[in-house]
């Protein structure tokens, strides 16, 4: 029988919903809402009559209660016979701890009235089990088990594995699944994939899934990644019908030459226009220091803000930021700036604009962010998005057109994670035996893992085992039995439960890295992620000052104060969002159009801003979605060889670093890069050639590309930490063990030598092949890097090559960022010995 | 090719010093048992560093073919006694090299409980010892007399090297001046002390805190065998901004 994902087309009228609620609910509805919205009569009957379902809606559409509905429904029923029986019925999932409290209210507020107005024989109950639960509440919920249980994907993983518990939660007879479009992308959403298999697996009866998903692309991916593959779904999509009001706003005329102060003030002057003619508007920046930069001058500029206009951002404490929300909430402030902390359903109350300050880099998170606004589904979402340069005019032009038309960018699920699969194998082992086919097939019911080859399963069975190439000596630190003979496996030694409960969780430990300069005076704190970018002698900004990178050692990194020096690389470099593809190649088309706007002689149709940009490129040629441009060009000692690749950050992280290993092997020097959406720039010492078309098309050719791009992550600080990451969660290295809690800085320090010995001996380590899929392949874009080449190699992008005197117009954006990376030559003998040379040399002259 | 330090002291590249004279070579900082430390901590860690070692000796062994092997302190790395493999296995290999060498031990601050197995085998192991005009001693306390000529271990030098671009090279080292010497780690995995970038408090041995650690000259080890890289002062110089 075909498994079949639908939209759902038919829309109930309120009789009819009304006809399978019982009567007090009928009451309960009719005297608080009266009409039932749009996705609820799309939905209510179908999840009432036992189908999955997927709902797609905005904010304020009774997203939540068409979920409920049909559930309370039968648990009032069941009360009022007095036949509720102690288990739970429903089950609800929801990535944020904070949301859960949300619901936790939202339910038992309806649940208090139904009760008052009448005479129900048995109590509803509802828990939630969260990491902050305290230990007296998880034993009452064994005891007295919650008739509706909210919790999150972690705690849910926990929960599956307890003996008595778990019972009660196999009774579920709905899952439902909150903000599905914000774990699908991720692994906590793998994380919570397999979970449902196990759980579903153990039910007798299967339960019906409910998703619930703000805007997101395709839908048909996110319905399987709900129901698992083996399911029907179907989709209640109502998202396209809530208008959308969108404009793009350049706060100058002329963004290049107007002095910086001058487009500030213009910038805010529109922002406060904006805010005075709204009564609740929020504003989204790209990075946290934006946010507290616009919240700053804001103020500063105009006092009356003052008390009414506050930041929210992920650094900021728990108690400031839920301050924040319940002044939304009450109305009590005129504007809220955030990063991404407010992108998720935390119920803000109804703000009626969203400002968008620079592009937000995809079209579904535009959407997602505008459609935080107007709070009842009859209401337009009514967004602007004020640019910040050129290249962001562009891409914001093009953003609104294709937000206006409803087309996102699609969705990338991690597949295959072996990580996350190795914690669930030692959850599994816990719980019984398993027959090797049999747990095979429960994992490729879920989604993500659909293709799992079976060979990495047997694999990692292997390692989880304890068994490497060296097989001597007792597998002492196995967490499960793997007989090969029979196939099977199951657990192993005492530590294993209390390792899986300790350990579980996708969510690395990252721990603010400690700068101090090379005397040991502590300077302030950075970010992993942004270490994870770090390299020698870069230049950035902390605490106002100017530093310069020397050395890293585990969690401390070590500088040198550098007054006067411009900064190489931004302190936001590792939180900059990347440009999703999709948009950059839509991008890329519309940059052909307006050239050959200009060429027809058509120049004075277009916007003034962009007339200007694109007539100044034509002088080196436009490079689009048919022709990639490569200009060269001396400058600051360096030679530098500009790609045009428009293609998105991720996709152009792959791509650079293919091309700098190539050409580093070809021509033997060591290579820096600088990485952004548009393009690359390839600079070495300038008393090298600039590059060739042969060397470009070598470099650029499509064969091979995954393979060199694992070489070139050889030796970085990125697969160094990220191994980390990835051998925490495969369990290879333990954050809790023994009763000890161990530091980060530890953790990286036994990474590191894992790593190094691993690397040596077993390059087809699990852990080890994670950590660079990962990388290649939901960090940055392989595939479509190698798209891309593709497209080269058959003609379908001409390359056209430009010896210049200084960088074109849309070269300085790449050129500015500074150099991101460092490509290491592969012959280490070579190097060596011409590093030596270069050493003596400087030390005898 | 062996570089010479002091007379009859000799650099080489597979990490250990030779005496021919004394017909004796010095090694250090072996740290067996580190990957059951780590097992201890939870880490998942396969076996390794064994075998390196083990390759290593036996090429020393067939190369210089010393009477005397002396051991310049860590020839274990500090772990449980409950690790009933890993002290096997520093038996199985303390019994292998005495079994046809006179075997010296110096201790080191990861040698707990060594003694007893010394014992066994009948290996003396002392706080220093003076061979030829050198005086070897692990370097961990500063409370050792010195003689002339002093031979450390302990600090596990290194160097890091970058270019104008800024990849890096890292390489183990040796550390020499008229008195004092230092001599890399003979352990594959352990961390160590970048020297191209300390100062002298930055050093593990409070023996070196005193010293002008810029004056010590580099012999660093490579694929391409030892190679001479002038003062730590040169190398700092050349980074200097």
């Amino acid at each position: 029988m075909a498994i079949v994902i639908e939209y759902a087309t038919e829309q109930y009228g309120n009789e009819d919903i009304y006809d399978i609620l019982v009567p007090e609910i009928e009451t309960w509805f009719r005297d608080t809402f009266g009409d039932f919205t749009a996705c609820q009569r799309y939905a209510v009957k179908e999840i009432h009559d036992g189908k999955n379902t997927l709902i797609s809606s905005p904010t304020g559409s009774g997203k939540t209660l068409s979920a409920f509905l049909a559930a309370i429904n039968e648990l009032l029923l069941l009360a009022k016979q007095g036949e509720l029986e102690d288990k739970i019925y429903v089950l609800y999932v929801s990535p944020l701890k904070a949301l859960n409290n949300d619901i936790e209210r939202n339910l038992q507020k309806p649940l208090r009235e139904l009760y008052e107005a009448n005479d129900i024989e048995d109590d509803i109950r509802v828990g939630v089990r969260t990491g902050d639960t305290s230990q007296k509440e998880r034993q009452e919920h064994t005891r007295n088990p919650p008739h509706i249980y909210i919790t999150t994907p972690e705690s849910l993983a926990i929960v599956l594995n307890s003996p008595k518990f778990s019972r009660s939660l196999e009774e579920a007879r709905y899952i439902i699944v909150d903000e599905i479009h914000s774990l699908a992308d991720n692994k906590r959403g793998v994380h919570l994939s397999l979970s449902l298999e196990r759980l579903v697996q153990r039910m007798n009866n299967e339960p019906v899934r409910i998703g619930l998903s703000a805007t997101i692309s395709p839908m048909d991916d996110i319905a399987r990644f709900l129901v698992g593959t083996d399911r029907d779904c179907l989709i209640v999509d109502v998202t396209g019908m809530k208008d959308v009001d969108i404009e793009v706003i350049s706060p100058v005329d002329d963004l290049v030459y107007t002095p910086a102060g001058e487009a500030s003030t213009a910038m805010y002057e529109i922002l406060d226009n904006l805010i005075q003619q709204h009564q609740t508007t929020l504003v989204f920046t790209n990075t946290r220091s934006a946010t507290e930069r616009v919240v700053f001058n804001l103020k500063q500029r105009y006092p009356r803000y003052d008390g009414v206009v506050e930041a929210h951002h992920g650094s900021l404490s728990r108690d400031v930021r839920l301050n924040v929300e319940e002044k939304l909430k009450r109305g009590d402030l005129r504007c809220v700036v955030s990063s991404t902390s407010l992108e998720l359903g935390i119920d803000i109350g109804s703000v009626d604009l969203v400002v968008l300050l620079g592009s937000p880099k995809s079209v579904t998170r535009a959407l997602q962010r505008i459609g935080r606004s107007g709070h009842f589904i009859t209401e337009t979402s009514k967004g602007r998005v004020i640019v910040l340069d050129r290249d962001d005019l562009i891409e914001c032009t093009v953003l609104a057109r294709e937000a206006r038309q409803g087309r996102l960018d699609r969705v990338h699920i991690p597949s295959n994670a072996i990580d996350v699969l190795a914690q669930h194998v030692v959850g599994m082992g816990i719980q019984q035996k398993w027959d090797v086919g049999e747990a095979l097939q429960l994992i490729q019911g879920a989604y993500p893992y659909r293709d799992l080859p079976r060979q990495d399963f047997i694999k990692l069975l292997h390692y989880l085992a304890g068994e490497y190439e060296e097989l001597e000596g007792k597998k002492v630190y196995g967490k499960i039995w793997y007989d090969e003979q029979d196939e099977m496996f199951g657990r192993r030694g005492k530590m294993v439960r209390p390792i899986y409960y300790l350990n579980i969780g996708t969510i690395p430990d990252e721990t603010a890295v400690k700068v101090y300069t090379t005397d040991k005076q502590f300077v302030g704190k950075v970010e992993e992620p942004f270490v994870e970018r770090l390299k020698k002698d870069d230049i950035f900004v902390l605490a106002g000052q100017t530093y310069q990178f020397k050395r890293s050692r585990r969690m401390r990194i070590y500088v040198v104060p550098r007054p006067d020096a411009s900064p190489t690389i931004p302190s936001w470099f590792s939180e900059q969002l990347p440009l999703s593809y999709d948009l950059a190649r839509e991008i890329s088309r519309y940059r052909r159009t307006i050239a050959e706007t200009i060429e027809n002689g058509d120049a004075e149709s277009l916007m003034p801003a962009i007339r200007n940009y694109f007539q100044e490129q034509l002088h080196f040629g436009v490079p689009h979605d048919q022709h990639l441009l490569v200009e060269t060009f001396r400058q600051d000692g360096y030679q530098h060889n500009v790609f045009h690749t428009l293609v998105g950050r991720q996709a152009n992280d792959a791509l650079s670093r293919i091309v700098a290993y190539r050409l580093t092997s070809l021509h033997g020097f060591n290579i820096r890069l600088a990485i952004t959406d548009n393009g690359f720039d390839v600079m070495y010492p300038e008393r090298h050639d600039p590059l060739t078309e042969d060397d470009i098309r070598a470099a650029l050719a499509a064969n091979d590309m995954r393979d060199d791009l694992r070489r070139a992550l050889d030796n970085t600080e990125m697969l160094k930490r990220r191994f980390r990451h990835v051998a925490a969660r495969s369990f290879m290295i333990l954050r809790n063990y023994l009763g000890h809690h161990m530091s980060v800085s530890r953790q990286q320090r036994n990474a590191s030598v894992l790593f190094r010995v691993v690397k040596e001996i077993d390059p087809e380590f699990p852990a080890l092949k994670e950590t660079y899929r990962e990388i290649m392949e939901d960090s940055m874009d392989i595939d479509n890097a190698v798209s891309y080449a593709r497209q080269i190699e058959q003609g379908d992008i001409e390359l056209s090559l430009k010896q210049m005197d200084m960088p074109s117009p849309f070269a300085f954006n790449i050129v500015a960022v500074g150099a991101s990376d460092v490509v290491l030559m592969e012959d280490r003998k070579a190097f060596t010995r011409q590093m030596h040379e270069q050493v003596m040399e400087a030390i005898n002259a | 090719m062996p570089e010479e330090l002091w007379p009859d002291v000799h650099a080489t590249e597979e990490r250990c010093i030779w005496m021919p004279e004394q017909d004796a070579i010095v090694i250090a900082d072996l740290h067996l048992g580190y990957e059951g430390a780590l097992r201890m901590d939870g880490v998942a860690m396969p076996r390794y560093q064994d075998r390196v070692i083990s390759e290593r000796l036996e090429r020393i062994l067939d190369r210089y073919d010393p009477r005397c092997i002396v051991v310049n302190g860590d020839f274990k790395h500090n772990f449980s006694r409950n690790l009933r493999q890993e002290w096997r296995e520093v038996n199985a290999m303390l019994s292998f090299l005495a079994d046809e060498h006179d075997v010296h031990l110096v201790r080191g601050n990861h040698d707990n409980f060594l003694k007893t197995i010394a014992v066994r085998h009948n290996v003396p192991m002392t706080w220093r010892y003076d061979i030829g005009d050198v005086t070897v001693t692990h370097g961990h306390r500063d409370d050792v007399p010195r003689g002339d000529r002093t031979l450390l271990a302990h600090e596990h030098p290194f160097i890091k090297l970058r270019d104008e671009v800024g990849a890096t090279l890292s390489m183990p080292c040796y550390l020499y001046t008229d008195d004092v010497a230092v001599m890399p780690a003979f352990s594959p995995i352990v961390s160590g002390t970048d020297v191209s970038d300390a100062m002298s408090r930055d050093y593990l041995s409070p023996l070196l805190h005193s010293v002008d650690v810029d004056a010590f000259n580099v012999l660093a080890v490579s694929d391409l065998g030892l190679l001479d890289f002038a003062t730590i002062g040169d190398l700092k110089a050349m980074y200097r901004p």
